[in-house]
C-alpha cells in the first residue's frame, strides 16, 4: 500500500487511540490498514435506541485521494440498521411523505450517501464519515427500506464503491447502476429499476 | 481490540498534532496549521487554491486529477482549477522554522505539563500581577517603534554619501553625484575607463534592444524551470506519446495506458515539485526514481486483483446453468437486428465503415 495511504490511516488511528471516539462511536478491530470495524450507537432519543451497529470500513492504495468503502456489517449477528420493526412498510401504498426521510441503507449493509460517492472530499477522516452516519440515522423518522431495496440487493457488487448511486439531496437516492470492472464505463443493468424508483417517488 | 496489533501497526514514527499535550490546545493547532489537510503531513511544496486554501502541491494535483468533471476545492468545495495554483513561499518558510522549531518546544510543552501537575498554584499567581504590565509596556514600545520606524527608513532616498548603483550604466556611484554622473553621459564618477564605458554603453543599447527576446529564448531554451502544460491524450498517437517521454527521458516501455499513466504522474510530479521554493526542490533523479516507485506499486497492486480461482471453482455450476440460461436468447436477439432493413440503406458508423450484420450465431 501506498505509503501516504498507510501513513495517514496510521495518524487516524493514533489519534483515535489517544483522544478516543465521539460518544457512540467504538472501535472494534483495526488490524491492518485495510479493513476496519467499528460500532456505532445513536445516542439519545431516536428510533435507533439502543441498537449498535457495526460498520465497516474498507481502504484502497488511493485513500484519502479516493473514499472508504464503507458498509453496515450484515453478517455473524449483526444487523443492518432500517429493520423494519413492524410488518414492512413496503406493503403500503407509496405516499410520498413517507418516502422523505433515510431510506439510506439496503438490507445487504450498502449506504446510500453522498459523502462516500461523489461528494467524498480527501479532508474527511474515518471518524468523520463514523459522525455522519450516526447522525444520518438518528434524524431518521421512519424506519423502512430504501424502495429498490430487493432489486439493488439482487443485482450489489461486493463492494459498494462499485455501485452508481444517484443522490437526491441528503433526503433520498436511487441506485442507477453498476460500474462494470473496468470502471470506466456504466452497465445499466436495468433501466426500467430506474423508472419505477422514480415513479414511485414522484 | 487486538491491542497488540495495534501496537504494532502505530510502532512507525508517525507525528501529528495530538503528540503535544492535551491542555495545549494553541500548540496542537499551531501544529494542525502547517499540515496538509489531504496527507496530514507538513505541507510540501504547500500551494493555495483560488478559494485560499492550502494543500501540499501533490496531493492538491492528484485530487484534481480524479474529479472527473469540475475540480473542487476539498474544504469548500469552491470550483478551483489546476492552472490557477499557486505557490506559497511564505507558508513553506513557516513550515521549514516549525519542523526545525518543533522537538524543542515539544519537549518544552512535555516539561511544562509536569511542573504545572506538581506545582499548579504557585504558577497561576507568578503569572498573574506580572503578565498584564508586561502587556503594557510592550504595546507603549510597540507604539514608539512603530511611530520612530518611518522617520529611519520609510523614505526610499538613500544619504548623499551612500554609494549607488547608476541605473543606466550600472557602475557605483555616490547618491549625491548620480544626477551630475547621468547627465554627463555616465563618465564623470568614472574618468578613467572611457573605453569600457563606451563599449557598455553598446551593451547597454543591445541590452535595451534585445533583451525581452534574449529573455524568452532564454526560458525556453531551459525547460528545466517550466510547468509541464497539461496534455489530452486522446489527440495524441502512441508515437507522438512515445516521443514525449523520450524528450522528457523517461522509459517508453509498455501499453498506451501505461504510457498515459506515466506521462500524467511525471507531469505531477515535475510540476509540484516547480512549486517548492527552489532550495527545497529535488533533483531530477530523485524524481525519476520516486516514479519508478509509483510504478513498482501499481504493478503489485494489479497482481492482486486477479481472479480468484478457487471463486470460479465453488461457482462452476452456477456460471453453467447462466450460461446455458443466456444462450438461447442469442438468436432471437440476433434474428431481431439482423432483419433486413425495408430500403437499400446500407447501415453506416460514424467513421464512416459499413457495419455488417453477420448470421453466423444463428444455428
Amino acid at each position: 500500500m501506498a505509503s501516504i495511504a498507510s501513513r495517514r490511516l496510521a495518524k487516524e488511528l493514533s489519534e483515535i487511540k489517544s483522544e478516543g471516539c465521539p460518544v457512540g462511536i467504538n472501535l472494534v478491530k483495526a488490524d491492518d490498514f485495510s479493513t476496519w470495524w467499528f460500532t456505532i450507537e445513536v445516542m439519545g432519543e431516536s428510533l435507533y435506541q439502543s441498537e449498535v451497529h457495526t460498520l465497516q470500513f474498507r481502504f484502497d492504495a488511493q485513500y484519502p485521494i479516493s473514499s472508504p468503502a464503507v458498509q453496515f456489517v450484515v453478517t455473524d449477528g449483526r444487523q443492518s440498521p432500517v429493520h423494519p420493526v413492524r410488518p414492512s412498510p413496503l406493503c403500503s401504498p407509496p405516499d410520498s411523505s413517507a418516502y422523505l426521510f433515510a431510506q439510506h441503507v439496503y438490507s445487504n449493509g450498502h449506504i446510500c450517501a453522498s459523502i462516500l460517492g461523489n461528494e467524498w472530499s480527501p479532508v474527511l477522516s474515518v471518524i468523520a464519515v463514523c459522525v455522519t452516519l450516526q447522525s444520518m440515522l438518528a434524524s431518521c423518522k421512519k424506519k423502512e427500506r430504501p424502495i429498490d431495496n430487493d432489486r439493488y440487493v439482487r443485482n450489489a457488487p461486493d463492494n459498494p464503491k462499485k455501485t452508481q448511486f444517484e443522490y437526491h439531496g441528503a433526503l433520498r437516492c436511487i441506485f442507477v447502476g453498476v460500474l462494470s470492472a473496468n470502471a470506466s464505463d456504466m452497465a445499466r443493468i436495468d433501466d426500467t429499476a430506474m423508472q419505477d424508483g422514480i415513479n414511485v417517488l414522484v | 481490540m487486538n491491542s497488540n496489533k495495534l501496537n504494532a501497526l502505530l510502532a512507525a514514527e508517525i507525528d501529528q498534532p495530538t503528540d503535544f499535550p492535551k491542555d495545549s490546545p494553541s500548540l496542537r493547532e499551531l501544529d494542525s496549521a502547517v499540515r496538509c489537510p489531504i496527507c496530514g503531513e507538513y505541507l510540501t511544496g504547500p500551494v493555495t487554491v483560488s478559494c485560499g486554501h492550502c494543500f501540499c502541491s501533490m496531493c492538491i494535483r492528484s485530487t484534481i486529477s480524479t474529479q472527473s468533471s469540475k475540480a473542487l476545492c476539498p474544504i469548500c468545495k469552491k470550483s478551483i482549477n489546476e492552472t490557477q495554483l499557486r505557490p506559497n513561499l511564505g507558508m513553506e518558510e513557516v513550515v521549514t522554522a516549525w519542523k526545525l522549531a518543533r522537538p524543542h518546544i515539544l519537549t518544552l510543552a512535555k516539561h511544562e505539563e509536569e511542573v504545572v501537575v506538581t506545582q499548579p498554584a504557585k504558577k497561576k499567581r507568578k503569572l498573574d500581577p506580572s503578565s498584564s504590565p508586561q502587556a503594557g509596556s510592550s504595546r507603549t514600545s510597540s507604539l514608539e517603534s512603530s511611530k520612530s520606524e518611518p522617520d529611519g527608513t520609510s523614505s526610499g532616498e538613500p544619504k548623499p554619501d551612500a554609494i549607488v548603483e547608476c541605473p543606466v550604466c550600472t557602475q557605483s556611484v555616490k547618491y549625491k553625484d548620480l544626477n551630475k554622473h547621468i547627465d554627463n553621459n555616465c563618465t564623470t564618477v568614472a574618468p578613467k575607463p572611457l573605453a569600457p564605458t563606451s563599449k557598455s554603453q553598446k551593451t547597454m543599447w543591445s541590452d535595451i534592444m534585445q533583451p525581452k527576446s534574449k529573455g524568452k529564448e532564454k526560458d525556453r531554451g531551459t525547460s528545466e524551470e517550466d510547468h509541464l502544460p497539461k496534455v489530452s491524450y486522446d489527440t495524441l498517437k502512441d508515437k507522438q506519446l512515445r516521443d514525449k517521454l523520450t524528450g522528457l527521458g523517461l522509459s517508453t516501455s509498455g501499453e498506451r495506458p501505461a504510457l498515459i499513466a506515466r506521462h500524467q504522474r511525471w507531469t505531477m510530479l515535475w510540476n509540484a515539485n516547480l512549486d517548492r521554493s527552489p532550495s527545497q526542490r529535488q533533483s531530477k533523479v530523485e524524481l525519476v526514481k520516486e516514479l519508478k516507485r509509483w510504478e513498482e506499486e501499481r504493478k503489485t497492486k494489479k497482481k492482486k486483483i486477479t481472479v480468484d480461482e478457487s471463486h470460479l471453482k465453488i461457482h462452476d455450476s452456477e456460471f453453467k446453468r447462466l450460461v446455458a440460461a443466456a444462450r438461447p436468447k442469442a438468436p432471437v436477439a440476433a434474428s431481431t437486428t439482423s432483419s433486413p432493413p425495408p430500403s437499400s440503406v446500407v447501415p453506416v458508423d460514424s467513421d464512416g465503415d459499413v457495419i455488417v450484420v453477420s448470421d453466423n450465431d444463428d444455428p
